[in-house]
């Protein structure tokens, strides 16, 4: 009779990690997921304006984003700056460092800045005070990241919550400056007279987006083909593997963390010089948070974040146009990129894992043994190649022999 | 240890019949019939890989058997879960603990506990049976009837408190439920109970990060018996303990036999199965080979049951030529964080142009062994010295990193035990994992793709290397393709020392032919191969020398064109009493390849031929 | 002055203890929910949310009742807060996915909601409805210093030491928190024991989820009256998440932290330092997180540790 009650207590859904879908599979299911989270999106404006919004949800989100030639400009503006902090976080994430501090690190850059403009503003002139600039929100960008990796390399301090502390810190630092330069108290530091990027070929945003073009190559380059960036890969994939072919791991998660923190500086710079002409606290509004999820979406691969940036840009600012059109508070765009993630992060579980219902298995049992596995039918995955058989059934081979043996980790 | 009575006159606590376990491929178990009776002890004894744990696992919830049935006292038994096991009495002492090591000893054992059930409606019914169920009353006052019959349900008061006490039954589960949860303060003494019926002596409120590793497994035992298992499943419980320790367990043992608990002990050594069992299971190659009365026999008997006999395997072996010293490692001590002496003052001497083997069971301290050659673990002492090809200045590597190893020029490669884990990165393609040892060079800052790209392709082609590209991460190749890839690279490093620890596990047959040709094209080429494994034969038919390492000790140097299995078998397992060997070694020291531990008294002479194997219990 | 400010500080540590007593709850299970900040301010949509609606169903405003007033927002609070618990968890737990960036995710999602409901909703009574709220013990008034100090706030103030207190004992001193601290310690030992990792990550997770919601409520409707902050809600989450890590996990040291956090939150509205001085003040909360994180990372005592599997996604089959 137990075991009878056994059998019914038996799982239905039966789920297994996999290791090889192709490639396309794979976008095809994330693609769906962006789809879905549109079409979302789309409902929920329906339900809370009325049925005719959800056509024109699609409508307004394209004529926001591409409706003028400014929109355009806006939406590689912030491309470029949610571009540039998403890669200044790609070699630490790759590294496996949870560097939630690129908020903190961006407007200690921003900061550097207008530290710069304020005391050499005018005593230098353009070119050079830009130079300062650069050199000092890069050095602020980089001291503020640097900081927990250190603790993290010596005694491995948690990276997600020291990182995230900083920035803070950072936005504190930033109300403290702020309320010495304006001694008002309003809190509002003005329009910064010194220190814009130059215009280029009478675009306002070109040199912004030509920064954030160079950063990709520079660090596609960096993370694909320098020495550099081969060893903080394989530190990120496993310690033990850079410690038994001599990585100096400490060392790597010190250096990257400089570079990281540098292309916040950068991000920083461009913020302060490129955009804003001057600083606020939410200056950076929570992009080193979002510039995570983008980076994560794009694989930590600066090519592919380019178009996760800008999709992610092009969500954000075409929903904030619809939330206009419709009357609503801009917020709800923050509610359908919140949506947006939900659905993009979850469907890595459908890339990640298959899913098998027994139910369907046991009915096809009398026919085979080897009765074919049914798949998940969500987004339209479809069976798998016949590799698949022969590498899971070489698996467990493996495991076995592992398990058999004494497995303590290495000191 | 003779027994009272003989096994097969108690009543069976445990059967399992035509048990098959497949792994893919490979099949753990075949066709495998045990059983275990009331009160006794069992060895299982085997070789590493002779499926002694999977079996075990299958009746620990942890695995579930493809084929074969599995009967607890008699009733089939379906077990799918630890639970299950617990359900039906079974209990498991893994080999690595379960334990969270924040808890104390106490709050381990109590852990996952179910509360005792307690059923409203069954309740409610035994109270309505117990008011109708007529009493007697002897009423003096009442010269007829002195007697009278009275149910608690003959009154108006009777009906109203049963309907009361009904209706608090909900309450009354409620309060047992959170009476349960509760963690009271001498929810150790119930554990201490359990723990000094059967003379265990250990502090409960102790935390176990604190504890040493004989104490944990003692919480472990404790832990199963206190969820009410009756058979007890013990996987090498010795391997970590002292000679001490293992007394103690033993006696604790015997004293859970005498309460008739059924105990297995996986083991395979020999000394301790003759000490504590009642009878003894012999697997080989995943099939159960016999059952046999510890009373009846010996350890030359179970050696050969145990390793079988000799299977022709046709290696090649050519005589190293011009072997000249390459590595001497001289009294190499190391102690996990445990505090388990992972090696004990370990010396050696690896050759150029030959392959010294070693042997050992599992967990001996062969992988501490290499890794601390290679400079991932820092010995407590000890030397290792690296004498130059063509005699040039020699260099001690003792305690230093791999970096500083690769730095003072010294070539040498490693392929360790833990293929995805350490030696390449799963996640990336072959040509990546071939620059792991060669990125460094070329241009500074910038990798060169372009020669590793060349041997990946040159290994893929000379290895055979099954896959769809160069660039398919490895961790999507089978066993066999990702050891050539491993392989492939530390060889093309061009060594002076090769080490490999169980370059063979997991792989079939022809992909371990081609590990073994590239160890001889190495040794041919020169270069000190130090090999790691755990098949016998292979050890003995590819190496030229074989050390024997059991407990972090060498118990013994032979030749491996003269050394019989039987030999190495008792090396491996002689551990503890190896003082002899130790001493006959350190005569023979270096320089005499064929030395011969074992004085010739103490060789199995009567070992009995394969066709006499006897499955007495059956 | 001083009593003042120790009644400022006492009334606003209740959004700490919500906040870091519910992330303490769902850290115990190995969940590392980032998120904390988004479910604040759930909570406090959905506590605006039942506020509006219940004046919204009151014939007359004068039929407002201190039960209606402070029931119904909080079930709404939970309600919206343990439906972001519950996305969090079927995207960790069940789908297995990454926890920081689901978290992060799903501050991004919380914050907007506030932001867009808040604006929405018809505030016009709120500050009756906070009247309520903040009612008090009425002999408070009668026992001087004591009174204000210990019998001044409302209702949410004393619930919110109420439920620190019960998760705290429920997490030291009963079963079910013996085996949540294992599955969060070492989920693989808690399964073979025969507890039910999944069912103990989904419950803590909901569970502290609602707690961490009504933190969010009480912000608004209590400590600020019944104004709806946007801004301020986020920071605060944070700030209930570095306190989780402040108390290293212990929800009845958390009572104690939160009032040492919600001090040195509001020091600056005391003090006498300038503008630009506040603004340090306001940072030493976090310095001193940061201290207490490395300082316990370098003594790595056992006990101070975060649990061992915090932040990892348990997959059975994966050992």
């Amino acid at each position: 009779m137990t075991d009878i009650k056994k059998k019914e207590r038996e799982p239905l859904v039966q789920i297994s990690k996999r290791t090889d879908m192709p490639k396309w599979q794979a976008w095809l299911i994330r693609g769906g997921a962006v789809i879905a989270a549109l079409f979302i999106g789309a409902v929920v404006a329906a339900i809370l304006v009325d049925g005719q919004s959800f056509g024109l949800f699609f409508k307004n989100i394209f004529e926001g984003v591409f409706g003028t030639e400014r929109r355009i400009w806006n939406l590689l503006q912030n491309g470029a700056v949610m571009l540039i902090i998403a890669l200044a976080l790609a070699p630490a994430f790759r590294m496996r460092f949870w560097n939630i501090g690129a908020e903190g690190q961006v407007l200690m850059g921003g900061l550097a800045c207008v530290v710069c403009i304020k005391y050499f503003g005018d005593k230098v002139n353009e070119p050079v005070l830009l130079l300062i600039m650069a050199a000092m929100s890069i050095a602020f960008g980089a001291a503020w990241a640097v900081i927990p990796a250190i603790f993290k390399a010596q005694w491995n301090t948690n990276e997600t919550l020291f990182t995230l502390m900083m920035n803070y810190i950072a936005m504190q630092l930033v109300s403290y400056c702020i309320c010495i330069w304006v001694p008002n108290g309003s809190g509002v530091l003005g329009r910064l007279p010194y220190g814009h990027f130059p215009t280029l070929g009478g675009y306002n945003y070109l040199l912004n987006v030509l920064i954030a073009v160079i950063g990709v190559v520079v660090l596609f380059i960096y993370m694909r083909f320098s020495k550099h960036g081969y060893e903080l890969a394989v530190v990120g994939e496993s310690t033990n593997t850079a410690k038994y072919v001599g990585i100096n791991v400490k060392k790597v998660i010190i250096r990257t963390m400089i570079l990281s923190g540098v292309l916040c500086g950068v991000a920083g710079l461009v913020l302060v010089a490129g955009t804003n002409h001057s600083l606020s606290v939410d200056a950076v509004g929570g992009r080193g948070f979002t510039a995570i999820l983008v980076a994560w979406l794009g694989k930590f691969n600066p090519l592919i974040m380019v178009g996760t940036s800008l999709l992610y840009v092009f969500i954000d600012q075409g929903t904030a146009y619809t939330a206009v059109a419709f009357q609503m508070s801009d917020s709800f765009a923050d509610i359908i990129t919140g949506i947006f993630f939900f659905l993009v992060i979850a469907c890595e579980f459908f890339v990640n894992y298959r899913v098998r219902f027994r139910f369907l298995k046991s009915r096809k049992k009398d026919g085979s043994p080897a009765a074919p596995e049914t798949e998940s039918a969500e987004e339209g995955e479809e069976s798998l190649p016949a590799a698949e058989t022969e590498e899971e059934e070489a698996l467990p081979v493996a495991e076995a022999a592992t398990a058999a043996t004494n497995e303590e980790v290495t000191a | 240890m003779a027994n009272d009575r003989p096994a097969s006159s108690r009543p069976v606590a445990i059967r399992m019949h035509g048990i098959t376990k497949r792994f893919g491929e490979v099949v753990a178990n075949r066709d495998v019939d045990l059983t275990v009776y009331e009160g006794e002890i069992l060895s299982l004894l085997g070789e590493n890989g002779s499926g002694k744990t999977t079996l075990m696992n299958m009746l620990a919830g942890i695995y579930f058997p493809d084929e074969g049935e599995i009967f607890a006292y008699g009733k089939p038994a379906v077990i799918r879960s630890p639970r299950d096991a617990y359900h039906h009495g079974i209990g498991m002492v893994h080999q690595h603990f379960k334990l969270v090591d924040l808890f104390t000893a106490a709050d381990n054992i109590i852990l996952g506990e179910e509360a005792p059930e307690f059923s409203v409606r069954k309740e409610a019914k035994a109270l309505s049976t117990e008011a109708s169920t007529p009493r007697y009353l002897i009423d003096n006052d009442d010269p007829h009837e002195p007697v009278k019959t009275v149910r608690g349900t003959d009154t108006r008061k009777g009906r109203a408190l049963l309907v009361a006490r009904k209706l608090a039954l909900p309450l009354k589960k409620l309060g047992k439920k959170l009476k349960f949860n509760w963690l009271a303060r001498n929810r150790v003494s119930a554990v201490q109970a359990v723990a000094d019926r059967y003379g265990f002596d250990i502090d409960l409120k102790q935390k176990i990060y604190d504890m040493s590793v004989s104490e944990k497994q003692t919480v472990e035992i404790i832990k199963v018996l206190y969820r009410g298992a009756n058979i007890l499943i013990l996987d090498e419980p010795t391997a970590v303990l002292t000679p001490q320790e293992t007394e103690k367990l033993f006696a604790v043992l015997r004293a859970m036999r005498a309460d008739g608990k059924s105990i297995i002990i996986i083991t395979h050594k020999l000394n301790e199965v003759m000490e504590i069992s009642d009878r003894v299971a012999v697997l080989r190659k995943g099939e159960h080979v016999a059952t046999v009365n510890t009373a009846d026999a010996d350890i030359p008997l179970l050696t050969e049951l145990m390793v079988g006999h000799k299977t022709e395997l046709d290696i090649e072996r050519d005589a190293p030529e011009q072997p000249e010293d390459r590595l001497t490692v001289e009294g190499l001590s190391f102690t996990d964080r445990e505090g388990v002496k992972k090696l004990d003052g370990v010396s050696f001497t690896a050759r150029s142009g030959e392959i010294l083997g070693i042997a050992g069971i599992a967990g001996s301290g062969q992988r501490e062994l290499l890794e601390t050659i290679a400079g991932l673990i820092k010995p407590a002492a000890g030397s290792i010295t690296y004498l130059p090809p063509g005699g040039g200045k020699p260099e001690n590597l003792m305690r230093k990193t791999p970096e500083q190893i690769r730095e003072l020029g010294v070539r040498l490669s490693f392929v360790p035990e833990d293929r995805l884990g350490m030696g390449l990165v799963g996640n990336m393609d072959i040509i990546d994992n071939m620059m792991l040892r060669s990125y460094r060079r070329g241009i500074p800052l910038i990798l060169d793709r372009k020669r590793p790209k060349q041997l990946a392709e040159r290994i893929i082609k000379e290895l055979e290397v099954v896959t769809p590209s160069s660039h398919t991460p490895v961790r999507r190749l089978s066993g066999g393709n990702v050891q050539k890839v491993l392989v492939g690279r530390e060889i093309a490093a061009a060594p002076t020392v090769l080490m490999a620890a169980y370059p063979v596990r997991g792989l079939d047959i022809n992909s371990s032919y081609t590990i073994y040709r590239l160890l001889n094209e190495q040794k041919k080429a020169g270069v000190a191969v130090i090999y790691v494994g755990e098949d016998l034969d292979v050890l003995l038919e590819l190496c030229d020398r074989l050390l024997v390492i059991c407990d972090g000790k060498i118990t013994g140097v032979l030749d491996g064109r003269t050394a019989t299995k039987e030999q190495v078998g008792l090396l491996m397992t002689a551990g503890h009493d190896a003082e002899e060997a130790d001493k006959e070694r350190a005569d023979d020291e270096e320089d005499i390849p064929a030395a011969e531990p074992l004085p010739e008294g103490e060789l199995p002479t009567a070992a009995p031929a394969g066709e006499d194997e006897e499955d007495i219990h059956d | 002055m001083f009593l003042t400010f120790l009644q400022s500080a006492l009334r606003m540590s209740a959004v700490f203890i919500y906040g870091s007593t519910g992330e303490t709850l769902t850290e115990k299970s190995g969940n590392l929910n980032l998120g904390t900040p988004g479910i604040m301010c759930l909570g406090a949509v959905g506590g605006v949310m039942g506020t509006a609606a219940y004046i919204k169903s009151l014939a007359d405003i004068a039929d407002m009742t201190w039960f209606g007033v402070v029931i119904v927002p909080m079930l709404f609070a939970m309600l919206f807060a343990g439906i972001g618990g519950l996305i969090y968890s079927f995207i960790t737990i069940t789908l297995r996915c990454n926890q920081n960036v689901t978290g992060l995710a799903l501050t991004t999602f919380g914050v907007g909601c506030l932001v867009f409901f808040g604006q929405r909703v018809d505030a016009t009574n709120f500050a009756t409805a906070s009247r309520f709220i903040t009612r008090s013990f009425p002999f408070a008034a009668d026992l001087g210093w004591f009174g204000t100090v210990f019998f001044s706030y409302g209702v949410f103030v004393y619930l919110a030491i109420a439920i620190a207190i019960i998760v705290a004992i429920v997490l030291k001193k009963t079963r079910t928190g013996l085996n949540l601290r294992a599955v969060g310690e070492n989920p693989a030992t808690a399964d073979a024991a025969g507890i039910s990792v999944t069912k103990y990550k989904y419950t803590a997770t909901l569970i502290g989820s609602m707690i961490t919601g009504l933190g969010g409520l009480f912000y608004t409707m209590d400590y600020r009256g019944g104004m709806i902050e946007y801004n301020s809600v986020e920071p605060l989450g944070w700030l209930a998440v570095a306190l989780v890590i402040f108390t290293v996990w212990r929800p009845n040291w958390g009572i104690l932290g939160a009032i040492l956090f919600s001090m040195l939150s509001i020091a600056s509205n005391y003090l006498k330092v300038s503008f630009a001085n506040r603004e340090i003040v306001d940072m030493v909360p976090y310095l001193v997180t940061v201290a207490v994180l490395v300082v316990t990372s370098i003594v790595s005592r056992r006990e101070t540790q975060p649990p061992a599997s915090l932040g990892l996604t348990y997959f059975r089959e994966e050992r």
